[in-house]
């Protein structure tokens, strides 16, 4: 989907790069974009919608050589959702729709089908001929998401989709992002804040800070599995005596919130069943530790430099 | 230490909160204030902040009413939501701008200044104007300010939005320490994973009322007519073949290298598999409730009021 | 018997649209329908050319109809048909449409600035150049068409009831529609550049009506203060209605050709340079 190969971008001659070394190969998926305010996310995607030419290496975008003459071409295979609001306020979510669609190269008449089909996609049914002025947060995300969506891209870029969306927005909005690669087969850029939305959609990341690439690959492969490390959950509150019997099954690592984070002594899961039937225990939860979404962060910008691992 | 007897808010016809009844115990510890927008968490915590009066009912923190009672707010350290500072203004001298304001004055202030800084972290940024200062640093010194008479009861209305993931981390760690402390945090949110990550003790508010309070896991068992769903990973057959004969098994499903129960009371069945397992006669190797999550429990509680 | 999956059709073509000014010009005229401002303009202009029209029908009666015989050098006395006459068949409508361009120039730039959907414009097939054209293009086509009437009507109307020999020449339009094309240009480039300046359409609207007042004084003082009558040309309502009077030969214009081509052009620079640099992209935070 994106190859760069030693990347470098300057928004002038003289300036210093905004993007320094980028060697990054993604597969068709949703890839995290993972980063501090600032670390070049949006000089990244000035970038590969072709309004930034690099200043050296270079790099294929869906195939096509940046910096090339058909680079320009690139922006209607790409669909982009912008964090802040982007919305024509004094027209309906149809005709806006229809007519983001229409710069992207439609035909008017397959701008004004396609808008429709777009808006129900995500979920915006008899509200579309409505002025947006009046929609909810959640409703003019939808209208966004639509607007990346009508020329069918892709690749699709999402800049904080689930911004201001309450607990149930949220879940809806990470489902249709979900949706947008498993239905539609789109690939997705999804650049967010929250650990959490992108623990849960996407299959690929890169963390990027001050212009450089801190981390980058599979979800999996980032996130290893710790051997022999195990987070333990009981049904019923462990006692002082109890939680000082856990360090017969190795070292305790971490205990917050009823969660033990355990280190064990011997990789069979089966003592720790033994343990808690001799403990008067009752386990509710023995699952393999692997490195935490935070943790894969806080090592990509402050501990040892993660190499590139495509 | 923070008491709700029937106490409502209105805003002249615009319902804020509806009448409330709860009682946080004393304590250390981190408290998720949790509902969609609109759920009345800004309201809720209006009340405790003695911001407003309730419209109804009565509201008591540290045993006394909070509106205009300079006894309770000099306990209580408030940071409101949003992220509005004089632009151009130093941040150490809006902060002791903030501490003459408590009544500090002289060495106790310069000493609470430093206090406060060092417990944020910032002794050595402050003294930028706050137009240079990062949306995270800008929140740390909101923080400092609530931090300056050292509460016993600290509230954060919103205090990630807009923050960064480091940020974010920052900040969870330093509510995490303040709390283990020994004072009260009290945090609003509407991001679910955020609260997850930061503590399992819950409010859970959703359109003016307050649905739940307790740790999530209590929670969720209180919510018995959701069968709660167990991944079991081990031989998936030898894992049904025993679940089909419990009575507690609702729905199984099978997955490549696992089975996923669904059970009406785990309480029961939990008990039997543990045995099963230790006595060797059931090869199990992680065992993962799906819906013991704040999540699921959010989900279900607000569907079953809808 | 298919089932199809409820999900998106396959990916439309995206090769048939039409080119991107042209489709930012198509959503300006639907707004500028939806506004309902044309309401007020239409009925003013309507009676603008009512007027004009019963004035050459006046003129045609006065020079064929004996009855009126007596009348006729009063009549050549008032109505001339000579030059100024025809350069004043756009006479009252010019004032009246720079309000009109104001209304609807001024926020023309400045609706994109205040909903920030020009950094989303850029992120699509959309070149800088397209979308000055679009904004520029659509300022200056809609003075362009509020005039034509004015000029074609009574034209026809004349050609008609008195043929050649009618009060409006046969070459009129020949002469008044390129001297209509380059106010319209000077109309819409200025308004372009206001909005541009502006963040918010009503500030264009102040914006638009500002720059003209405000060169026009200047224009006027330098005028007034030192003595030198071709600094008028700075003044964008006196250069409207020089080009007119030029074309038509009038013998006493307000300005020689000279000027008025000197203050178009800077006009036209100025105000076009001014909106290209406030739109380019990188002015956009995406």
């Amino acid at each position: 989907m994106i190859a760069f190969e030693n990347l470098d971008v300057r928004y002038g001659v003289a300036s210093p790069p905004a993007l320094r070394g980028l060697t990054l190969s993604l597969d068709q998926g949703i890839v995290g974009l993972l980063g501090p305010n600032g670390a070049g996310k949006s000089t990244l995607l000035k970038t590969l919608l072709g309004l930034l030419r690099p200043s050296a290496g270079g790099g294929t975008v869906l195939g096509v050589p940046l910096g090339a003459p058909e680079a320009a071409k690139l922006r209607s295979r790409i669909g982009y959702m912008p964090e802040y609001d982007a919305l024509i306020e004094d027209a309906s979510a149809y005709e806006q729709v229809a007519f983001w669609g229409e710069l992207s190269g439609l035909a008017p008449e397959a701008a004004r089908d396609r808008a429709h089909e777009v808006l129900y996609f995500v979920g915006l049914d008899e509200s579309r001929y409505r002025s947006v002025s009046g929609y909810s947060t959640g409703m003019r995300q939808r209208v966004k998401l639509a607007q990346a969506l009508v020329h069918s891209p892709e690749l699709v870029f999402l800049d904080e989709p689930t911004n201001g969306l309450d607990p149930d927005g949220r879940r809806r909005m990470l489902d249709l992002v979900l949706r947008v690669h498993g239905e539609l087969g789109t690939g997705v850029v999804l650049a967010s804040h929250l650990l959490g939305d992108v623990e849960r959609v996407a299959d690929q990341l890169v963390i990027l800070d001050k212009g450089e690439i801190r981390a980058a690959g599979s979800m999996a492969g980032l996130r290893r599995a710790l051997a022999k490390r195990v987070e333990l959950r009981f049904l019923e509150t462990l006692d002082a005596a109890q939680e000082a019997a856990l360090a017969e099954l190795g070292s305790v690592l971490e205990a917050r919130g009823g969660l033990y984070d355990v280190e064990l002594a011997e990789a069979e899961p089966a003592a720790v069943f033994r343990w808690a039937q001799a403990q008067g225990a009752t386990l509710i939860q023995l699952t393999p530790r692997h490195d935490r979404l935070d943790e894969v962060l806080l090592r990509a910008l402050h501990g040892a430099p993660a190499g590139s691992e495509a | 230490m923070i008491v709700l007897d029937r106490a409502s808010l209105r805003y002249g016809p615009i319902l804020g909160l509806s009448p409330t009844s709860f009682e946080l115990p004393d304590g250390g510890g981190i408290t998720g204030l949790l509902g969609p927008n609109g759920a009345g968490k800004s309201s809720l915590l209006q009340l405790v902040s003695g911001l407003l009066p309730p419209s109804g009912g009565e509201v008591r923190v540290f045993g006394e009413a909070p509106f205009r009672n300079p006894a309770v707010l000099a306990r209580i350290g408030l940071v409101p939501e949003g992220d509005r500072l004089p632009a151009g203004l130093r941040g150490d001298r809006w902060l002791s701008m903030m501490g003459a304001l408590s009544g500090l004055a002289g060495g106790p202030l310069q000493e609470a200044l430093a206090r406060a800084l060092e417990t944020v972290g910032m002794a050595d940024r402050a003294h930028l104007p706050f137009v240079r200062m990062s949306k995270g640093m800008r929140q740390r010194m909101r923080l400092a300010q609530a931090l300056l008479h050292e509460p016993r009861l600290l509230i954060l209305d919103e205090p990630f939005n807009g923050l960064d993931p480091e940020a974010r981390l920052g900040l969870m760690d330093l509510l995490r320490r303040l709390a283990a402390g020994g004072a009260r945090v009290l945090v609003s949110s509407h991001i679910l994973s955020e609260i997850a990550q930061l503590t399992d003790r819950i409010l859970l508010l959703f359109r003016g009322r307050l649905l739940a309070e307790g740790s999530v896991l209590e929670i969720r068992h209180l919510l018995d007519r959701h069968p709660v769903e167990l991944r079991v990973a081990g031989d998936p057959k030898a894992l049904a073949r025993w679940a089909v004969e419990q009575a507690e098994l609702a729905a199984l499903r099978l997955e490549d290298a696992s089975v996923v129960l669904s059970v009406r009371s785990p309480r029961d069945i939990l008990p039997r598999l543990q045995q099963a397992v230790a006595d060797g006669r059931l090869p199990v190797h992680a065992l993962d409730p799906l819906d013991l999550n704040l999540e699921a429990v959010f989900q279900y509680l607000t569907q079953d009021h809808l | 018997m298919p089932i199809y999956a409820p999900t998106l059709p396959p990916a439309p073509d995206l090769t048939r649209g039409q080119p991107p000014a042209l489709v930012l010009m198509r959503f300006d005229l639907a707004r500028l329908w939806r506004q309902k401002i044309g309401r007020f303009f239409g009925f003013a202009f309507l009676v603008t050319l009512l007027v004009k029209l019963s004035i050459i029908y006046v003129k045609y009666l006065l020079g064929s109809n004996p009855a009126f015989r007596p009348m006729q050098d009063f009549a050549r006395a008032v109505l001339a048909q000579g030059p100024d006459f025809q350069a004043g068949l756009l006479n009252p409508a010019t004032t009246l449409l720079w309000f009109l361009v104001a209304l609807v120039g001024g926020g023309l730039v400045a609706r994109d600035t205040l909903y920030r959907v020009r950094p989303l414009m850029y992120a699509h097939p959309v070149r800088p150049r397209d979308y000055l054209l679009a904004k520029v293009g659509f300022a200056s086509a809609l003075p362009f068409a509020v005039l034509l009437p004015f000029v074609l009507l009574p034209w026809a109307l004349s050609l008609m009831v008195a043929g050649l020999q009618g009060p409006v020449w046969p070459t009129t339009p020949l002469r008044l529609l390129p001297a209509m094309a380059l106010i319209s240009l000077l109309m819409g480039t200025l308004a372009a550049g206001a909005s541009a300046l502006a963040a918010t359409p009503r500030a264009g609207v102040g914006w638009v009506l500002g720059l003209v007042l405000g060169t026009s004084t200047v224009a006027s003082l330098v005028h007034g203060l030192a003595g030198i009558g071709s600094a008028e040309a700075l003044n964008p309502v006196v250069l409207v209605q020089a080009w007119p009077a030029l074309f038509a030969g009038v013998a006493q214009p307000l300005l020689g050709w000279v000027p008025t081509i000197l203050g178009t052009a800077f006009h036209v620079v100025l105000w076009t340079s001014l909106a290209a640099r406030r739109t380019r992209p990188s002015e956009a935070v995406i």
